[in-house]
């Protein structure tokens, strides 16, 4: 289910008002639970079972952890084991097969492929309740009182497919509050989602009608149009994943639940570190505290230190999707994170630069590192990304389309406002509906979406993963 | 007193929303003066100031006959007066007047006209008149062919056609005009007085709440009305297959290829050319720009290829002068790997001609009277 589309309305409606008919906390909480379930079934009813069995396994290792601790580590393995070989099994075993075929054609063989459904969302979930094992494990939080509680915490459908990852010492006090419906949390829930809305529908979805376009054939487009592509598709894949993370946010903020932010205004990053930091904050906190730390963190040396950046974004790129791009993906931007603390180790500190100066080059560099990295991380294959980088350096023609073209001249103000916006909200400064001009900015917003919306209401990017 | 005073506060804020919306559409996405049923044109738009956003832009001043022209005058002495009957693509409100193709083409043919003033048998004013209206198809022409010949007494008429027009419009009994099969290779030309807007949400205030028809004068009424349509219907509208298509796919319409369309292309340009002094044909094809980089350029819809070659043969048995774009638009593209239609806001390669294919037409427009003025 899309959150853009008129059945998750209708949807949250019915959550909405069933949940305020009841009275009783757990009640509403397992009403919720249901419609999680239902929210993921939607999609594909059978796999609901998948998530039923990762919910279970992984609760009950928990308690065996905690009660038997004579035990833990053993358990604490087998809880990787079965949610790796899960996500294993789903998401990368036609890919190895593939990439075998590919080393042992040579040889006559061939080994067969299977016709497996990718489950919405399961590398999210996969991550979601490993890292709940691995903090009970830890001893960084307690285990959940109740399978129906660490049930909701997996399951909880505002952040279900696409995240933000929620941490169990995060969300499982979250889960503890009663639901009531306060009309503070609703007007600011409903802002973070109209402005998700407004990220998603009017700019992500109308760079998606020129980025896909040319992505599907970049043999076929000038050298600017490229760029243009490129830059559009570095915006669309912002706007889609930030504003699936608004929303969700927003949906969960109704229900009185905080989730954290999990994008801040990346693309003003000086560095990629920073870029890292900012962008998709709950899978960077994950891999940092759940793969980089345990690998060693930087406290075994630098060669140590850039070999765990390496390791953890070449599986980051991984985890991404089952592709052989995503992995040059992640290990770009690995290579570019080791450059970088190379850099501010032995380089920066020497250089006589202007701050200014130096802060605006940070600044292009840095954008157009991720920029061009987004190439392998949109395209099909090495061959269109290749196509592609290589047409956009030859410039051959630069003439191309102009570049008011592609929706650019709507989508960049819009993701700056957007930025903007998003940015007074995490900070508590909404509307609050009592002047005036505060209901003349919501309905002039909502008439905007129907106004303009493209009428192509695309699939979260994310979802895919 | 708080309450209603709330209430106030929401309702006014709500009225200067739409205030400012209606001033913001009106200016860049959709405005029209409207509407009017004209005895022989149908369904046109009054005279005044249209504006189109969705797909490139325009802001176009039409006449009192809904065309994209000032008030058509007498014909003067020395003029040569040549009327461009065509579809959404002679209109062309996607593109500004001074590149659209019959702009351009006029221009070409006054200075050539002006350059060889001394030599050639033709000294006169070249004045081509833009009276391409959206959704006609030879069905109209036909239809007004007399008024056409009276109010413009036109030197020559250009009809500009596409597949479509023989694939879905001309046999749509839910279009304006069309044709209705009597068997003998005969049809039998039909006003349809039951034509409506294909704008549904206009569509049902005019049937069920008239005395609010006003309301589509309002462009955030039609813009809704659009968007909510394209919703409900996942976009379909754009395709005007209607009746005619009801019991078939698209696909279906377009990989067959019915013995009847032979019988429909010769007819259709039997009457075009007995209704219009000195018709020449323009056929602009729907180009596959994919298929041209990884296949056979006939890689096509059978049917669209078929209606093509169809025309081409029909109208060198009829002597009537005819020009497809194709090779010139191939040509085109693979010299220089533009598309020749799509806009800033719609995907490249799809919908209209843009101001490069205008550009195109308007060459093979300038040829093709220049050498029939030379003779």
């Amino acid at each position: 289910m899309i959150f853009s589309t008129f059945d998750f309305f209708i949807f949250f409606g019915v959550v909405v008002l069933f949940l305020s008919y009841l009275q009783n906390n757990n009640h509403k909480k397992f009403l919720l639970l249901a419609a999680s379930y239902f929210f993921y079934g939607y999609w594909d009813w059978r796999f609901t079972f998948l998530m039923a069995a990762m919910t279970a396994i992984n609760y009950y290792i928990g308690v065996a952890i905690t009660q038997l601790p004579k035990w833990r580590t053993p358990f604490l393995w087998a809880a990787i084991v079965v949610d790796l070989g899960t996500l294993g099994f789903f998401k990368y075993f036609n890919f190895f097969i593939e990439s075998a075929n590919a080393l042992i054609a040579p040889l006559g063989l061939h080994l067969g492929t299977l016709n497996i459904i990718l489950p919405i969302g399961i590398s999210f979930i996969t991550f979601q309740v490993m890292a709940y094992v691995i903090d009970v494990y830890q001893r960084v939080t307690p285990p959940a009182e109740s399978i129906w509680e660490f049930a909701l915490l997996t399951s909880f459908f505002p952040q279900l497919v696409a995240g933000p990852i929620l941490k169990a010492q995060q969300f499982l006090p979250e889960l503890k509050k009663p639901i009531v419906f306060k009309r503070v949390n609703f007007i600011q829930g409903g802002q973070l989602f109209l402005l998700g809305f407004l990220r998603k529908v009017l700019i992500a979805d109308r760079l998606a009608l020129f980025v896909d376009k040319v992505f599907e054939s970049p043999q076929d487009y000038h050298s600017m149009t490229l760029w243009l592509a490129v830059i559009a598709y570095a915006i669309q894949i912002y706007c889609d994943f930030s504003g699936y993370s608004d929303m969700a946010i927003g949906c969960a903020k109704c229900f009185g639940y905080d989730i954290p932010i999990n994008f801040n205004i990346p693309y003003i990053s000086r560095s990629i570190t920073e870029f890292w930091r900012r962008w998709h904050i709950s899978l960077s906190t994950w891999l940092r505290e759940y793969l980089y730390i345990p690998l060693g963190g930087n406290r075994h040396g630098k060669a140590r230190q850039i070999m765990n950046l390496l390791i953890v974004m070449l599986l980051g790129g991984l985890w991404h999707g089952a592709s052989w791009n995503f992995v040059v993906w992640g290990a770009l931007h690995g290579s570019a994170l080791a450059t970088h603390k190379i850099y501010g180790d032995y380089v920066a500190p020497r250089l006589q630069i202007h701050p200014y100066i130096s802060s605006a080059l940070a600044w292009i560099s840095t954008l157009l590192f991720v920029c061009l990295s987004w190439i392998f991380f949109r395209a099909a294959d090495f061959s269109v990304a290749f196509t592609i980088l290589q047409k956009m350096f030859a410039l051959s023609d630069i003439q191309g389309i102009q570049w008011q073209a592609t929706s650019l001249k709507m989508a960049i103000p819009g993701m700056i406002l957007a930025d903007y916006l998003g940015h007074l909200i995490n900070q508590g400064k909404f509307l609050q509906f009592k002047k005036f001009s505060e209901w003349f900015w919501l309905w002039f917003w909502l008439m905007g979406c129907l106004f303009l919306a493209p009428h192509n209401p695309q699939p979260f990017v994310y979802f895919q993963f | 007193m708080t309450r209603w005073k709330q209430l106030a506060k929401v309702a006014g804020a709500f009225a200067i929303a739409t205030v400012l919306w209606e001033v913001i559409l009106r200016n860049t996405l959709e405005s029209t003066p409207g509407a009017w049923v004209h005895p022989y044109l149908g369904k046109i738009e009054r005279k005044g100031l249209s504006v189109q956003g969705w797909e490139g832009f325009g802001r176009i001043q039409l006449n009192s006959l809904g065309m994209r022209e000032s008030e058509i005058l007498p014909k003067a002495v020395n003029e040569y007066r040549i009327l461009v009957l065509g579809d959404s693509f002679t209109r062309a409100n996607e593109i500004p007047e001074k590149q659209h193709f019959i702009n351009l083409a006029q221009n070409d043919l006054n200075q050539w006209v002006e350059a060889n003033q001394n030599t050639k048998q033709i000294n006169k004013r070249i004045n081509m008149i833009n009276a391409g209206k959206p959704g006609a198809s030879p069905a109209n022409y036909l239809y007004a062919a007399e008024f056409h010949r009276h109010t413009f007494a036109p030197d020559s008429v250009v009809i500009q056609l596409t597949a479509h027009d023989f694939t879905l419009d001309l046999l749509d009994s839910s279009a304006e005009f069309y044709l209705e099969p009597q068997g003998n290779n005969a049809y039998k030309l039909v006003r349809n007085y039951q034509f409506q807007s294909d704008n549904r949400l206009a569509k049902i205030l005019t049937e069920k709440v008239p005395q609010l028809q006003a309301l589509t004068q309002f462009s955030i009424f039609r813009v809704s009305g659009k968007q909510v349509q394209r919703m409900v219907s996942g976009n379909k509208t754009d395709l005007a297959i209607t009746n005619q298509a009801n019991a078939a796919t698209e696909e279906e319409i377009y990989n067959s290829t019915p013995e009847g369309d032979e019988v429909l292309v010769d007819w259709t340009l039997e009457h075009l050319n007995q209704a219009f002094p000195n018709l020449q044909i323009v056929f602009i094809p729907a180009i596959s720009y994919f298929d041209i980089e990884h296949h056979d350029i006939r890689n096509e819809h059978p049917r669209n290829v078929s209606i093509e070659q169809l025309l081409a043969e029909k109208t060198a048995e009829k002597n009537i002068p005819f020009v497809s774009l194709r090779s010139e638009f191939v040509h085109f593209y693979r010299t220089h790997q533009a598309e020749l239609s799509g806009f800033n806001n719609t995907q490249p390669g799809l919908g209209h001609l843009n101001t490069e294919g205008h550009q195109l037409v308007a060459k093979q427009l300038f040829e093709l009277y220049r050498s029939e003025l030379s003779q």
